[in-house]
């Protein structure tokens, strides 16, 4: 571990809102390439506010962010898209297109790629098997169960095979069965591509059953890493 | 990016109102420049009647006669200058009242020699009039006069008035577009949201909409296209066999460029409409 440079790396960030919420305060932490990680703490402890510094939804108020080498928090705006998309995100409030159809939804991030249609279809059919959605492929987001969209969101943040996948509260809403299948498709995917994998969660069920690095955020402050 | 088929089939009522505002900013436009190019056509065909006509003092010498007569062909309003002497006087108006050589009294002709005059500009017939005028070897200059003068009024009066009147109807129209467009990309913000955390260019985004846009304006411009050709074409129909004895503008004449004008204006229309639309809405994005 000591020779490995950090593949992702907060020093020193705080996160202050212009409403003067301290979301961070002083977050120092550094994630080596592959690692499975848990983001632990309550709600309101800044899990999503950390995740959000990393694909530039926010910039720190104080501090550097570094992924790759390469100092994200600084980035220049016109080069965010470029980051964004070798990214696969799980966002808390799903963020998938409503009118879109299951298959349109996990499109998206192929087309943004400008992945060659067929291709992009074989894909996005592969996935649909993966999730077991394959009946609902033409199916409207809006017609799916809860349970259905949390699955369809973890399909679309993996299905450009990204290295670096953030999944905030990706079991909010689940029940235990279902919630454990969608941290064992991650864990999957993490052994099977060797991603980094960072999941905000409350839940300590997950952590007990699923192996990895713990991060423990409480107020804003790393508790324990 | 084939978003736009997927906006449009969830959608089509955006698309349809893009496609009638196009529709009815282009009708509007036609209409006008047809009005405009059967006026020039009226001008033109006023311009042989209203001749300006100066009659020389009766038993000015000959050589009098031509000096004056290259001097006026020489000025650069005038296109034409005819002379015409008494004999072909006498002869005209014989045959413009259908009377015969009979029914006028003999003797000494009372009819003097003039010059028909044919300006450039039908505008400048009042002017070339006056100075006419002051050359002493005529005894009278005419011409349609209040006629004349009114032709250009309403002539004034169509492409000043008319033309800021149909200018504003445009300009509403352009509002009316530029409205929902913005309503549409609007309409679609959250879906664009999606597409920019997923790390969608403003370029690929803009490039999304542009297809619609542009597939608007062309269906637009074409539908009024074909709307005003049918029109135009009957009405010319029936203006040409009601009133024959009037010039209308041949339909052929402006085909090409209804043509032009509807479907280049009308994708500039739509293009510009949805460009700015969706860099506003980018812009008040964080
Ligand atoms: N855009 C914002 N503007 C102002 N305050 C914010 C904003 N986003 C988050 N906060 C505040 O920052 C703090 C941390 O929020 P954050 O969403 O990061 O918590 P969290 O750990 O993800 O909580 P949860 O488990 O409920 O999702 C909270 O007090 C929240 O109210
Ligand atoms: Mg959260």
């Amino acid at each position: 571990m000591e020779n490995v440079k950090p593949f992702l790396e907060f020093r020193n960030v705080s996160k202050i809102y212009p409403t003067g919420v301290r979301a961070l305060e002083g977050v120092n932490l550094s994630f080596r390439e592959g690692e499975f990680v848990f983001l632990f703490g309550p709600t309101g402890a800044g899990k999503t506010t950390l995740l959000k510094l990393i694909n530039r939804e926010e910039r720190p108020t104080k501090g550097e962010v570094w992924l790759s080498g390469c100092r994200i928090s600084h980035l220049e705006e016109r080069y965010v898209p470029l980051l964004r998309q070798n990214l696969g995100v799980i966002f808390q409030d799903l963020r998938l297109v409503p009118e879109w159809t299951v298959f349109e939804n996990l499109l998206v991030p192929l087309e943004v790629l400008r992945v060659k249609r067929s291709k992009a279809f074989q894909m996005v059919k592969e996935m649909l098997r993966f999730l077991q959605l394959e009946k609902k492929g033409l199916h409207r987001v809006e017609w799916l169960s809860g349970g259905e969209k949390q699955k369809l969101s973890v399909g679309r943040a993996l299905i450009h095979r990204p290295e670096l996948v953030l999944a905030d509260e990706p079991t909010k809403n689940l029940d235990e069965e279902s919630a454990q299948a969608v941290v064992g498709i991650l864990s999957e995917f993490a052994q099977e591509t060797k991603a980094t994998v960072i999941v905000a969660t409350h839940d300590q069920e997950l952590l007990r059953i699923f192996p990895g690095r713990v991060v423990t955020l409480e107020r804003g402050k790393v508790r324990a890493s | 990016m084939k978003f736009f088929f997927r906006r449009l089939s969830r959608k089509p009522s955006f698309f349809i109102m893009g496609c009638l505002s196009i529709f009815f900013a282009q009708v509007i436009l036609n209409l006008f420049i047809f009005g405009y190019l059967e006026l020039d056509k009226m001008k033109e065909m006023w311009k042989g009647s209203f001749t300006l006509r100066a009659f020389f003092v009766v038993g000015t010498p000959p050589e009098k006669i031509q000096e004056v007569q290259e001097k006026i062909a020489g000025w650069a309003a005038v296109k034409q200058v005819v002379f015409v002497d008494a004999e072909e006087a006498r002869k005209r108006f014989l045959e413009y009242f259908a009377l015969s050589e009979e029914d006028l009294p003999g003797g000494e002709n009372p009819f003097p020699a003039s010059l028909e005059v044919l300006p450039k500009k039908l505008e400048d017939l009042p002017k070339l009039a006056a100075e006419m005028k002051r050359i002493p070897v005529f005894d009278e200059v005419v011409y349609g006069g209040k006629n004349v003068e009114e032709l250009l009024r309403f002539h004034r009066f169509f492409v000043g008035v008319g033309g800021i009147v149909v200018l504003g109807v445009f300009v509403f129209v352009l509002l009316v577009i530029g409205n929902i467009v913005t309503l549409k990309v609007r309409f679609h913000q959250e879906e664009i949201r999606v597409l920019r955390l997923m790390g969608a260019t403003n370029r690929q985004i803009r490039a999304s909409f542009l297809g619609e846009g542009v597939l608007e304006g062309f269906l637009g411009g074409m539908t009024a296209f074909v709307v005003s050709s049918f029109f135009f074409r009957f009405f010319l129909e029936f203006l040409g066999t009601s009133f024959p004895t009037f010039f209308w503008v041949r339909f052929e004449d402006f085909f090409l460029l209804l043509f032009l004008i509807n479907v280049f204006l009308s994708g500039i229309l739509s293009t510009v409409g949805t460009l700015a639309a969706v860099n506003g809405v980018l812009r008040e994005m964080p």
